[in-house]
């Protein structure tokens, strides 16, 4: 069992309900009632045969006795899209510093948590990654088997590159369906209009964006002593910097940033949420799908 | 304090090594990926790398440790020329007579003249072939610099085989009665002169050389030879003859002679004296390019006779045996005031140095990363 399963069945084991709680709140996504015929299904309603119909799902009992052509309706649980997308650009390779684990490993398990959730719930699921590079392109659709396809195919999903450009982007986003939730982990490590158009490209009407940023504790409280020669992940360019003396200047810079990006998703719609990798997934999870639902944005 | 090999003082250079050493290994700047690179601008301000030494105490130990070996290679003393003014140290050859031991008048710093310089007191050492000149010179190292030496043996050179000794000072050698059963009284270096009857000019000069040689103290015999009575080289000879001399030879055979050499062997100079020397058969043959006789040659008789015996005896010549008290000159020990006996320091540098190291290897155990 690879840890991305492990992180599925400690989905299924934790009973993580909250997409269906979110669905009681009226949200656009997670089950939703309406009616079918289905075998076995439990008795809703009848409707009028028409042309066409399966006869199979005929009430033969009631065409016996009164002599009425009716179907049996079932209640059916219409399935609603769940897309994550997974930054694997190489600056997703930060590590935790206090054991083995990733920024990408958290964003990996987070999104095997949601993709098995979604499987729970019925309904459809995929990811994407989100890279300059192109990554594994796998459709939208259902059932454990696609589960553990999704899951084997996200686990072999390698840090490099960078951030994708507009036309990227917008090829990216084209493949995700038009309604649904779209859940985004990255560390959002890029150039303000490159974010900007990230929100742009996921805002739909009938769409749900909940982006999770992903930060290291150093990273934040920016853990760094002496003179250093920091080296980006993504770009290769070298920074040499006095720790002590760049501590102040940084964390000023990074907290505007943050907050600019927060500003930035938020007024497109997009719910924001910022964790650490450390953190457990399902509760990184929980918490940014316990955020009271937003208002819509204006059009 | 001076040093008795101030050349190894430049050895002082590797005193370096470890400053330099541990420059190189100061710690860089350690190279740390990240993903926030993207929000960290370079300081406008230029970083200033500091020349840190990592280990301070482990390169003062190492420095000092290459200091004390280097100070012990230049060999330190402290001079002290009037030590031991007015002192003579008497050493005694093992195989003086006991009536000539009696008859020295006792004094201090009687040695005999044997390994280790057992004093006088001490039962007769073993009388040991080719130790004279070690022990001579481990008295002149001995004895205080102002100290005289005298010697007393029953003959100057006895026993005396290798490089001559290079002394500090001089030495006065009395001739004392030997014990014949202590050490057998060697048979006399011989030379033998084989002539024609009108090489009498170079004859003459041979036997005006072995009378110089004498005059030395060298006891060396010479006998003369018509050449068709030679039918073996058996002593170092001198050929004065147009006749071929024998094959057969000793060991070590040597002959001198005034005939040309052949051209294929170069000149050289001995001591002023140009000589052909190639080896033909078991014979070393010493060719004297300006020839034997008095007038062919511009070296006068000393000179000529001091070359001549090295080059006929070489070696041999350290067991010939003094006829006077008055050392051959071939035999008298260099004299070299620097090789003065002085009072060593650089054993403690030594101690010093053994010290340092211990606390070398100490101090880079701790300072090693561990795993």
């Amino acid at each position: 069992m690879t840890a991305l399963d492990s992180a599925a069945a400690l989905a299924q084991a934790r009973d993580l309900e909250w997409l269906a709680r979110r669905a009681l709140r009226g949200d656009p996504f997670g089950r939703q009632t309406g009616h079918d015929v289905a075998p076995g299904s439990e008795f809703s309603q009848y409707r009028a045969y028409e042309s066409g119909d399966d006869a199979r799902w005929l009430d033969w009992r009631r065409m016996a006795r009164n002599d009425d052509t009716l179907l049996r309706l079932a209640p059916r649980e219409a399935r609603t899209n769940v897309s994550v997308l997974i930054d694997t650009s190489a600056s997703m390779a930060e590590p935790d510093g206090r054991r083995d684990w990733t920024r990408v490993d958290a964003a990996k398990a987070i999104a095997a948590v949601a993709l098995a959730v979604a499987r729970r719930q019925g309904d459809s699921f995929a990811y994407r990654t989100l890279n300059m590079a192109a990554g594994a392109s796998i459709t939208h659709s259902h059932g454990d088997a696609h589960l553990a396809r999704c899951l084997q195919t996200l686990g072999n999903e390698n840090c490099r590159g960078g951030w994708p450009d507009r036309a990227q982007t917008d090829a990216l986003t084209r493949t995700l369906p038009r309604s649904g939730l779209v859940l985004v982990l990255s560390d959002f490590f890029a150039e303000s209009d490159a974010l900007g158009h990230l929100a742009d490209a996921l805002r739909a009407p009938a769409r749900e964006v909940i982006a999770i940023q992903l930060l290291t504790q150093r990273e934040v409280e920016f853990d760094y002593s002496g003179q250093i020669e920091m080296v980006d992940r993504e770009t290769g360019r070298r920074v040499a910097i006095d720790a002590a003396r760049h501590r102040a200047t940084f964390l000023a810079r990074f907290e505007a940033a943050r907050r600019a990006l927060r500003r930035q998703f938020q007024r497109r719609g997009i719910a924001f949420e910022s964790a650490f990798i450390h953190d457990a997934p399902d509760h990184i999870l929980r918490r940014a799908l316990a955020r009271p639902h937003r208002a819509r944005p204006r059009e | 304090m001076t040093f008795g090999a101030p050349i190894a003082l430049a050895g002082g250079l590797a005193c370096l090594i470890p400053v330099l050493v541990h420059l190189r290994q100061r710690p860089e700047r350690p190279r740390v990926a990240a993903a926030i690179t993207f929000f960290v601008r370079a300081d406008s301000r230029p970083l200033r790398r500091r020349w840190v030494i990592q280990h301070l105490p482990l390169l003062l130990t190492r420095t000092g440790l290459l200091a004390m070996i280097t100070l012990w290679l230049a060999q330190p003393y402290i001079d002290d020329p009037d030590a031991g003014a007015g002192q003579t140290w008497t050493l005694v050859a093992p195989d003086a007579s006991d009536d000539a031991i009696g008859a020295i008048n006792a004094a201090d710093n009687m040695f005999w003249l044997a390994p280790g310089l057992p004093p006088i007191e001490t039962p007769r050492p073993a009388f040991i072939e080719g130790t004279t000149w070690a022990s001579l010179w481990a008295a002149d190292q001995r004895a205080p610099a102002g100290a005289a030496i005298t010697v007393l043996a029953p003959t100057t050179a006895a026993a005396m085989t290798g490089v001559r000794p290079v002394l500090s000072r001089e030495i006065t050698w009395t001739r004392v009665a030997a014990d014949t059963t202590v050490a057998p009284r060697p048979t006399s270096p011989q030379l033998e002169l084989v002539t024609d009857s009108d090489r009498a000019d170079s004859a003459a000069r041979i036997a005006d050389v072995v009378d110089a040689w004498r005059a030395t103290g060298l006891d060396i015999a010479l006998s003369v030879v018509p050449p068709d009575e030679v039918k073996r080289l058996n002593h170092p000879t001198v050929w004065l003859s147009d006749r071929p001399w024998p094959p057969d030879a000793a060991q070590g055979a040597v002959v001198i002679t005034d005939r040309p050499a052949p051209d294929a062997f170069p000149l050289t100079i001995e001591g002023g004296l140009f000589v052909h020397q190639y080896r033909s058969g078991g014979v070393r043959v010493v060719s004297v390019a300006d020839g034997l006789a008095a007038t062919s040659g511009p070296m006068a008789l000393p000179a000529f006779a001091d070359q001549l015996l090295w080059l006929a005896f070489g070696e041999a010549l350290w067991s010939a045996r003094a006829t006077s008290d008055v050392p051959p000159v071939s035999l008298q020990p260099r004299v070299d005031p620097k090789r003065a006996p002085a009072r060593p320091i650089g054993d403690g540098f030594l101690m010093v140095a053994l010290g340092l190291f211990a606390l070398e290897r100490i101090l880079a155990y701790r300072a090693a990363p561990r795993r």
